[in-house]
């Protein structure tokens, strides 16, 4: 049978219509079931980040009540909801990461190779870990000799934990310390 | 100055070209699909005037564009030429790109991430390509902080980029694996290594071009270099595939393969009316016709270079006038015979 509407293409898709209780069959191929935007049809034209939202949320959405309380949590910055996340496949700030992470972690791996990124970091940010234990007003209190010293058990401790961009992080303190301290 | 597909030396005829891409958003800001018009403005205004600085990056000298002063036509035809994709093509609220002369390096602001950066070149080079795009993200990681987490890496709009927030592109022409039936068995077992496949133009079935681009599933949990790595061994492995296909062929049915590059040949040279679907697949078959040595041509034939220029709205920016299906299909003929290398027969 050709599709009804194009007559070019073969029928694939039948559609039946229930008018007055009066039953009519018709039959249209998948182009034109996709341009007429019929049932499951219409979806082709659905972006591919549509249906990575379905995966995301897929745990959630087994238990409805816990999936109508989880749909109005918002992201404190942007104010996106959970629920809009869902349907909008993409998140709203950097922060939404933060508030919709947790409930998407197990789904993520799956969609991801991991949960944990294991590439470049970019260059003005210091690995927290580092940021955090040098505060500068003790930078300033002690001798350059006492900040290696400071500095080379962070390494140790750095390369121990192989948190290897602090470790790089402290190296590099160390030897323009000593390059300074050699130069005055 | 060249566009970056047309300095090919060489005929770039299994390994077409490559091309790196990078999602990076600014910790300070909400993603553009939350910003009001007045903050995407702003951000965009800030983001444009960055030009000159990318040239000293860079070495190229960059154009700045505002996207909304682009009438549609011009916006398709830089989608046909990959500078920008889809959703930009459609996106109404302020949308800017910043684009190297030679085309190489497109950098597309405020569209679905702040910074959607990417380079192209011919041939299989990711390496270079991705030394070259991480010199702008470093340039851009100094401008504002990045959104970016320790166990996350890069935050973007859509969690299929989060991580290092970076897809790698290989595109290849692929003639006798597309019409093989073990093509499909290939192209699901390279998805157990994380590599996605779809067509140059068109989907894998209908597919005229024979082009087929190879890029990376996953970007969490994946360095860079993983990514390169898999995806430099998987093109390779296809390479060979698609010559050992050649070979085999050209034994065993050769007649039939000179007179399909024969006829190619003919119709693009004599052609009035070309649609775009037809000289794709005249293309291809020239293109591969000159590499297995059926015709000889003392100049080096970028079949690639043509498939890019010959598509509609790129023919009518470059005639710089809106044309009908007929005008475009004479003006597309008349395109490819001037440029046409002179070949003679084995």
């Amino acid at each position: 049978m050709l599709c009804e509407r194009c007559r070019k293409r073969e029928a694939n898709v039948i559609v039946t219509e229930i008018v007055d209780g009066v039953k009519t069959q018709h039959g249209y191929c998948m182009k034109c079931a996709s341009e007429m935007k019929l049932g499951s049809f219409a979806e082709f034209e659905l972006p591919l980040g549509k249906l990575l939202s379905g995966i995301l949320g897929l745990a959630a959405e087994e238990d409805d009540a816990e999936q109508d309380e989880l749909s109005a949590l918002a992201c404190p910055s942007c104010g996106m909801t959970y629920g809009e996340f869902l349907r909008e496949s993409h998140f709203g700030c950097a922060d939404c990461y933060a508030v919709f992470g947790p409930l998407i972690e197990k789904n993520m791996k799956k969609l991801q190779a991991s949960s944990t990124h294991n590439g470049k970091h970019p260059k003005n940010k210091m690995p927290r870990s580092a940021v955090l234990e040098e505060p500068e007003e003790i930078k300033k209190e002690i001798s350059p000799k006492e900040q290696i010293e400071l500095f080379q058990s962070h390494l140790k401790e750095a390369l121990e934990e192989e948190n290897y961009e602090a470790a790089a992080f402290y190296r590099d303190q160390i030897r323009e310390l000593r390059r300074q301290e050699s130069a005055e | 100055m060249l566009k970056w597909y047309e300095q090919t030396a060489d005929s770039q005829d299994i390994l077409v070209a490559s091309r790196i891409r990078l999602s990076r958003n600014f910790r300070e800001y909400p993603f553009p699909c939350r910003q009001s018009e007045e903050q995407q403005k702003q951000l965009l205004e800030q983001l444009l005037g960055n030009g000159p600085k990318l040239e000293e990056v860079t070495g190229i000298p960059f154009e700045e564009c505002d996207l909304s002063e682009f009438g549609n036509t011009h916006k398709k035809a830089l989608e046909e030429r990959n500078l920008i994709h889809k959703a930009a093509m459609k996106k109404e609220s302020p949308t800017g790109i910043l684009v190297s002369a030679d085309e190489s390096y497109s950098i597309l602001l405020e569209c679905d991430d702040h910074i959607r950066m990417q380079v192209s070149g011919c041939g299989l080079k990711l390496e270079e390509l991705w030394e070259k795009i991480d010199k702008v993200d470093d340039y851009f990681s100094l401008q504002k902080e990045y959104a970016f987490d320790d166990t996350l890496g890069y935050l973007t709009t859509f969690p299929n980029n989060v991580g290092t927030g970076m897809k790698a592109y290989v595109i290849m022409h692929l003639p006798f694996l597309c019409s093989s039936e073990k093509v499909r068995s290939l192209f699901l077992e390279m998805g157990r290594y994380g590599v996605n496949v779809r067509g140059g133009f068109g989907n894998l079935d209908d597919n005229p071009g024979n082009l087929i681009i190879l890029y990376n599933q996953k970007t969490l949990g994946v360095s860079e270099e993983e990514i390169i790595q898999i995806l430099n061994k998987v093109a390779i492995h296809i390479r060979h595939q698609e010559e050992r296909a050649r070979r085999y062929r050209v034994e065993h049915y050769r007649l039939q393969m000179q007179d399909q590059v024969y006829k190619s040949y003919g119709i693009l040279k004599c052609a009035v009316l070309l649609t775009l679907e037809e000289a794709l697949e005249h293309l291809s078959n020239l293109q591969w016709g000159l590499s297995c040595g059926f015709l000889r041509s003392e100049k080096s034939f970028n079949g690639y270079q043509l498939m890019l220029e010959i598509q509609s709205a790129n023919l009518q920016v470059i005639h710089d006038r809106p044309m009908e299906d007929q005008i475009l299909c004479k003006a597309r003929a008349e395109y490819i015979q001037k440029r046409l290398p002179q070949v003679t027969t084995q």
